[in-house]
């Protein structure tokens, strides 16, 4: 693995396989699927396949926290932080949270940004899968006459 | 070998020096300009890709301390309430703002006169009404004319469009009674001078890569280049030096190879916002001047300004933009602009409308601060967020106050190992108060205007993004840092034509003003050419 310009190179796989367990069990307790199946759980959708754009702090940053939260499972549950049940794992999570607040929050950040640039999710909640540029949005004009009662004001301004 | 000597040497490319660059290329003098950071590739910006709104946390964030490009000086801010927001790059923080143009009142420049307290500017608004409005034929600004709290201007483009937003918080200051008006808004609402209209991608916060938002990358510099201005990027200026006559000689700069080079100048003009301003004038000290280049009233770096911001927003049941459409402009409001000692604080704030924020912004910032919570319930705490809120900022002036300001840090440093400037800054209690009546008439606004509920922020910590009066203009050498043109009063070859001259801040969005300055000075030079040292 190397690094150019702040970005990670990744010519082998980043995290292990017991991080990655570890971050699926994160990622279906974040956001679950919805009752309705309608929204997909993060779990599903191979957020992480890609760690291109994660620069070398944040990565370091998650495999720490990742690496924290399955020694404390088997140390204190003896077992795998996979395999746990929710309570426990938001009982950990919440101590790691305290001893590695970067962790936490660049979990949140790079989990709930990928699950919302998905495609299934951004056409679940009625949205284009695509960037705004080039194709751009259209926004109503706006009714200018609500603007007559302040047309009718005189000058507020001071000399 | 003979000295390369250029006539007039700017350092920064960003609002101010463009404008300068463009106006002083009249004068066919040989012109450069050095600035840190690189050209930008519109079509490289966040908006572009499906990761537009996470890079706004990332290399796009306005944040130097998050985004550490190359270009980007470190700021040690632990010790302000307001973290500095500011962008490095051929445009400067232009490329990142929200293009509000508004610009200052009357009032504004008599500070002193007409509310007892600060300083009045030693001009007037009449005197910058036509640099405001060259500046704003340059930059193509969309605005309605007629506005009551204005005098009398013109726009060269129509508004931008209210979108559901600007229609509902109309609503609700028509129902008020309260003055509300279309933004004045440095963004093309039609093809203008060779930029296409704004699509209402919506971030303009994180470059516009359609264009159509006035970055001086886009406006001034084409033209200033066109007409001779040199612009060399990557180049980043460590001192300015001076010669026996206590004149400035040149520059000392590292190129992009970090290669230590000298720039001999007839003169050099600092344009390198209210923060950077002051911190190359420190980092010049020398024998003679042991407090910092053209500081003997000690002013530079004093009496730093920021505007303290409130946002304030509603919660909606019906749906509104989202993050469509220009993300900070759409209308604005002065009804609590100017003094009213009836309300427990002197000055005033304006309230500009934000439309709202895309789904990744939405879920990262509710996730965070626990609204929407882990788990099955995440789905509904979202859906009920989403598209459903709106609000406002309000941009409270900030008055002058010499403990505000900037110095040099003692250990931290740039890449090239320059001093980087510490911040050293508290709110006010005229702030504090205009703050919490701020929160309350947003409050009462979004109510009026159909919101079931309503959160805010004040101050918000990361919205530093106007630094100003850390080395400001007047005619008392004693008490300021050059003259009514922007002439430093110690250092007669030396100008200042950025944010860091302004006397107060108003309660508006500075670039307007910064502009009309900077070409006011470019006016008054090029009148003077021929004494200009005297």
């Amino acid at each position: 693995m190397s690094e150019r310009d702040g970005k990670l190179i990744a010519s082998d796989q980043p995290l292990t396989d017991t991080q990655r367990a570890t971050l699926a069990r994160l990622l279906d307790l974040l956001i679950p699927a919805s009752a309705d199946g309608r929204m997909p759980a993060a779990a599903d959708l191979d957020l992480y396949a890609d760690l291109a754009g994660l620069n070398a702090p944040l990565l370091e940053a998650l495999r720490v926290g990742l690496d924290r939260l399955e020694t404390l499972a088997q140390d204190y549950l003896g077992q795998s932080f996979a395999a746990l049940a929710a309570r426990d794992c938001l009982t950990l999570r919440d101590r790691v949270r305290d001893e590695h607040p970067e962790f936490l929050r660049t979990f949140v950040v790079q989990s709930v940004a990928r699950y919302y640039q998905h495609d299934r999710v951004m056409t679940a909640i009625g949205l284009e899968p695509r960037p705004p540029w080039p194709q751009g949005n259209l926004i109503e004009e706006g009714d200018w006459r609500l603007l007559d009662p302040v047309r009718a004001r005189p000058r507020l301004y001071r000399d | 070998m003979a000295q390369d000597v250029v006539d007039v040497l700017i350092i920064g490319a960003g609002a101010s020096g463009a404008a300068f660059a463009w106006s002083m290329a009249d004068t066919r003098m040989r012109i450069v300009c050095l600035e840190q950071g690189d050209w930008m590739k519109p079509h490289e910006y966040p908006t572009s890709g499906r990761d537009w709104e996470l890079r706004q946390l990332g290399d796009f964030s306005i944040s130097p301390n998050v985004r550490r490009r190359a270009a980007d000086y470190p700021v040690n801010e632990q010790d302000s309430p307001i973290a500095v927001a500011n962008f490095n790059a051929v445009g400067g923080s232009t490329v990142l703002y929200a293009a509000h143009f508004p610009r200052f009142h009357p009032s504004d420049f008599r500070v002193r006169s007409r509310d007892g307290v600060a300083d009045d500017w030693p001009l007037d608004y009449a005197t910058l009404e036509p640099f405001y409005a060259e500046n704003d034929r340059m930059m193509g600004v969309a605005g309605l004319p007629g506005d009551p709290a204005y005098p009398p201007k013109q726009m060269p483009l129509p508004p931008v469009p209210l979108g559901r937003v600007g229609e509902v918080l109309a609503r609700g200051y028509n129902r008020l009674g309260w003055h509300w008006w279309p933004s004045d808004s440095a963004i093309a609402t039609q093809p203008y001078e060779g930029r296409d209209r704004c699509l209402n991608l919506g971030p303009c916060v994180s470059g516009c890569a359609q264009g159509a938002k006035a970055s001086t990358d886009v406006t001034y510099w084409p033209e200033a280049i066109r007409r001779g201005v040199e612009v060399r990027t990557r180049c980043r200026v460590r001192e300015i030096t001076t010669d026996a006559r206590g004149f400035a000689s040149g520059v000392v700069y590292f190129d992009a190879d970090g290669v230590e080079r000298f720039q001999a100048a007839e003169v050099v003009v600092l344009a390198c916002n209210g923060v950077g301003t002051p911190r190359i004038l420190l980092n010049s000290a020398s024998v003679r001047f042991p407090d910092g280049l053209a500081n003997s009233s000690g002013q530079v770096g004093r009496n730093l300004m920021f505007h303290p911001y409130a946002s304030i927003t509603g919660l909606f049941d019906e749906p509104m933009d989202g993050h469509m459409g220009p993300v900070g402009c759409c209308i604005w409001s002065q009804e609590f602009y100017e003094s009213d000692p009836a309300r427990g604080f002197v000055r005033g704030y304006t309230m500009e409308a934000t439309r709202g924020r895309g789904p990744v912004l939405t879920a990262v910032s509710g996730v965070l601060s626990g609204r929407i919570p882990w788990g099955a319930d995440h789905h509904r705490a979202f859906a009920e967020l989403f598209r459903r809120t709106t609000g406002m900022v309000a941009i409270c002036e900030d008055l002058p106050e010499p403990h505000n300001r900037v110095t040099l840090d003692p250990e931290l440093t740039d890449s090239n190992g320059v001093p980087a400037p510490r911040i050293s800054y508290t709110l006010s209690d005229n702030s504090r108060r205009m703050l919490d009546h701020a929160v309350a008439r947003g409050s009462e606004v979004l109510r009026a205007a159909g919101a079931r509920e309503v959160f805010a922020e004040a101050p918000m910590r990361g919205a530093g993004w106007h630094m100003m009066g850390t080395a400001r203009m007047g005619t008392d050498p004693e008490t300021s840092v050059v003259n009514e043109w922007g002439r430093a009063h110690d250092v007669r070859n030396l100008f200042v034509v950025d944010g860091s001259l302004f006397v107060t801040s108003a309660g508006v969005n500075p670039t307007s003003t910064i502009q009309a300055l900077a070409l006011y000075i470019a006016d008054r030079m090029k009148r003077n050419l021929a004494n200009l040292f005297d």
